[in-house]
């Protein structure tokens, strides 16, 4: 042992009756205190939500009106997630598969009319496979807006010098 | 007729002292329901001192407060597992006994000024010769398993009571001294205007340290260290048997604490009656004070449990023999100095 390793242990077992009595106090006093004041870097997952800022790369959503069918989309996916379909009048759609999705946004990059946004939700429970194949309809359903009309409440993070991240109840 | 008089007869049965107390204050009923505090408290202290909420999901109005009985009906439903390797009989007998015994210190401890459990003159040396006995059983838990963890935890088991068992007692002498008396009634009476802890502090500091290392509590959690050996003497455990010999160490705590109730803060006074309501006013009202006192005083053991690191077995071995030993014998000295400026003797 040398070094800072050594002087911290002579250090430690040098010290007397009364220092460590202060030094058991003082842990005492400090857990009283976080006892009455809890200052929680958690929030309760599933009755709360966060809700990022502007920019996340959340979950992706297509606005239908603004699409061209130009499958600039499906060429640029490095997942193969995003696929062209058929939809009615012959024009083609973007799909997208979840499943594969790694939510790295060049879809959202490199489309010409931005049609395709991010949207600031990312956390959904699918319970089957089938279900994770966004196609139509359901590709243009925008979750931040179930998001924001449910009955959770919505947490934004900040980030505090003294505490760390703290969550902050913004409705 | 027959059925008034059954009723009778089961009235006076519950009634009837000894099985009042092994069954329903402080013996089984109210320990379950203190088991389910204080494991429940203990969760929900660490939590908020570090930073957390604790149990939470299974009941989120009440702060997660029956989250114990979930877990109850958990290891109700288990499989008990029984590997081939261990010696059956003592592997079985083990936390069963364990747990029973340690609730047997009750026999001897009176939480009322004229309801005894059973009327004896030295219930304070009864009492503490019984609270010596789990530990056997911890140890035997640990020698049947044929498992190295539990032989492990078994061996720091009993390195253990070879240290706090004599602080206790030590201590505990220091308040008797001073009590002149080995009976746990006289000793609370002596305590009518003032209380032990306030006569003999040491001794008390020196009792309420040893009980966090009888019972495994935080700076001392060293004989089912669960970052270390699994879970000491029962690691091999699953289902209910695991559930018994976790309330081993609570039931413990517990017991203890009303032994410190009842020598250093007063048992059962301020002591009040009800005129007119005999059982009200001799029974209940003073268990609930006794029973509430050292509620309050497991509540500050299992609090410790967020603010400690957990110790060596060396350190905790050379603290209890190098400076709690020496403790108490000084509060052995308070107590005798006490005693002689009296004018007792």
């Amino acid at each position: 042992m040398t070094g800072i390793y050594a002087e911290k242990s002579v250090s430690k077992r040098n010290l007397s009756l009364v220092s460590k009595a202060k030094n058991h106090f003082n842990a005492i006093l400090l857990g009283a205190k976080l006892l009455v004041r809890p200052l929680r870097i958690t929030y309760r997952y599933p009755l709360v939500k966060e809700i990022p800022d502007e920019g996340y790369r959340g979950f992706i959503v297509l606005d239908d009106g603004k699409c061209i069918g130009c499958s600039l989309c499906a060429r640029i996916c490095p997942a193969s997630a995003m696929k062209m379909f058929q939809a009615q009048e012959k024009k083609l759609r973007p799909a997208i598969n979840l499943e594969r999705c790694v939510f790295c946004g060049y879809c959202v990059d490199i489309c010409p009319t931005n049609a395709l946004k991010h949207a600031r939700t990312h956390d959904t429970v699918f319970e089957e496979g089938e279900s994770m194949l966004y196609i139509g309809d359901k590709f243009t359903v925008d979750p931040d807006s179930q998001l924001l009309t449910g009955r959770v409440r919505i947490y934004r993070v900040r980030v505090d010098e003294r505490r760390g991240l703290v969550y902050e109840p913004i409705r | 007729m027959m059925a008034i008089g059954l009723l009778e007869f089961i009235k006076n049965l519950i009634l009837w002292p000894p099985v009042f107390y092994m069954l329903i204050a402080p013996g089984l009923i109210t320990m379950m329901i203190l088991l389910i505090i204080l494991i429940w408290a203990e969760r929900k202290i660490a939590g908020r001192i570090q930073m957390r909420y604790g149990p939470l999901e299974i009941s989120p109005k009440i702060g997660g407060a029956i989250q114990l009985l979930a877990d109850l009906m958990r290891y109700m439903f288990q499989e008990i597992i029984i590997p081939r390797t261990v010696d059956t009989l003592p592997y079985i007998i083990a936390p069963i006994a364990g747990f029973v015994i340690s609730m047997l210190p009750i026999a001897a401890i009176p939480i009322s000024p004229i309801y005894f459990p059973s009327p004896m003159n030295n219930s304070i040396i009864v009492a503490l010769a019984l609270t010596t006995l789990p530990p056997i059983f911890g140890i035997l838990a640990g020698w049947s398993s044929n498992n190295k963890f539990s032989l492990i935890g078994g061996a720091r088991e009993s390195f253990l009571v070879a240290a706090y068992e004599l602080i206790i007692i030590l201590s505990a002498i220091g308040a008797v001294i001073i009590y002149g008396s080995p009976d746990f009634t006289q000793a609370v009476s002596a305590q009518k205007d003032l209380w032990g802890i306030v006569l003999n502090p040491i001794s008390a500091i020196a009792f309420y340290v040893a009980v966090l290392m009888a019972s495994g509590r935080f700076p001392f959690e060293i004989a089912e260290a669960e970052a270390e050996i699994v879970m000491g003497a029962y690691t091999e455990y699953s289902g209910l048997m695991y559930g018994l010999s976790m309330g081993i160490s609570y039931a413990r705590m517990f017991v203890y604490n009303l032994i410190f109730t009842l020598l250093f803060l007063g048992g059962w006074y301020p002591f009040f009656t009800v005129p007119g309501h005999t059982f009200f006013s001799y029974v209940i009202i003073p268990a609930t004070i006794v029973i509430v006192k050292a509620l309050i005083v497991s509540l500050t053991m299992v609090f410790t449990r967020a603010i400690y690191a957990r110790l060596r077995i060396d350190q905790a071995l050379g603290g209890a023999w190098k400076f709690w030993f020496l403790f108490s014998i000084m509060g052995l000295l308070l107590g005798g100095a006490i005693v002689l400026l009296q004018g007792g003797i």
